[in-house]
């Protein structure tokens, strides 16, 4: 059984336990791992696109790509892929 | 939606069905539109970064090989899009001036509200790149740091370490300011229950 004293030493312990949420639940709670816990909550809070309405903008995103894409020719074809990605590959 | 994947979509497109990249747009279009927004809190500018980045991805499409997932990839681009974008113009920033005054019994604590909130939306501002995009893509898109591994196109363990350093740099800079010095879990509150994440935006 863990004790409050066995937490780990170093510089890694409390991002593991703020992130990977070890389960079952460790025993120790410090103030320095609370203060983590509540630092991410108001980063979280802080989310300057909280509120943004930006799925109203999606649909005419999808719109004029389309119109652009399905009103040219193709941009590309097996031949000229074959060659370019001989330069360039991603 | 179909059960496809990223890569069965992407060789569609390359054998011309190009409405195949429709669906690739609606699965990752809300992703790169929250990034970009965060980049540039400019609704409009962000609708053209977005328009103008699947339009880059879609002529570059014959380019991508599947070696990152896809959505690394239009990350990338619609990075690249942002910074030339403002790369000739500043940026302007929404800030916190002119948010309503607190109601009397709340006073104090929306006070430190405020602080937080401001000290933290400057300090991310001024994190190095790698860990603000770490620390964002965690916290604010719920990725595994595998993902972001993935995004950023660096080791899981560099992720961690980015994410790491950039919420120590925030804890170190709201216990540097005296006005928080005391800050702890006995002030625990959610700076949205004060409503002080609303900003007022056109749609």
């Amino acid at each position: 059984m863990e004790k409050a004293n066995d937490k780990p030493e170093g510089e890694w312990w409390w991002i593991e336990e703020l992130e990977e949420k070890p389960q079952p639940p460790r025993p120790w709670k410090t103030e320095s791992l609370e203060k983590f816990r509540l630092l991410k909550q108001w980063v979280r809070d802080c989310d300057p696109v909280f509120g943004w309405p930006v799925e109203a903008r999606m649909e005419r995103i999808r719109r004029n790509v389309m119109q652009e894409i399905l009103d040219e020719p193709q941009w590309f074809t097996e031949e000229t892929e074959r060659r370019r990605t001989k330069s360039f590959k991603v | 939606m179909s059960n496809k994947t990223d890569l069965e979509l992407i060789q569609d497109v390359k054998n011309g069905d190009k409405k195949s990249f429709e669906e690739i747009m609606v699965r990752h279009e809300k992703f790169l539109m929250k990034i970009v927004v965060r980049m540039t809190r400019d609704m409009d500018a962000a609708e053209d970064i977005v328009q103008d980045s699947f339009i880059k991805a879609y002529k570059r499409l014959h380019l991508f090989e599947g070696r990152s997932s896809l959505r690394s990839w239009l990350y990338q681009i619609a990075l690249n899009t942002t910074r030339n974008r403002f790369r000739k113009g500043s940026r302007e920033v929404i800030g916190t001036d002119g948010m309503d005054v607190a109601v009397e019994g709340e006073m104090e604590n929306r006070m430190i509200a405020l602080d937080i909130k401001g000290i933290l939306q400057t300090e991310i501002e001024k994190l190095p790149g790698r860990q603000k995009a770490a620390l964002e893509l965690r916290i604010y898109e719920d990725l595994s740091f595998k993902e972001i591994a993935d995004i950023m196109e660096c080791p899981y363990d560099t992720a961690k370490a980015n994410y790491r350093h950039a919420l120590l740099k925030l804890k170190e800079r709201l216990e540097d300011n005296t006005s928080l010095k005391n800050w702890s879990t006995h002030t625990q509150f959610s700076l949205m229950d004060l409503g002080f994440n609303q900003m007022e935006v056109d749609g």
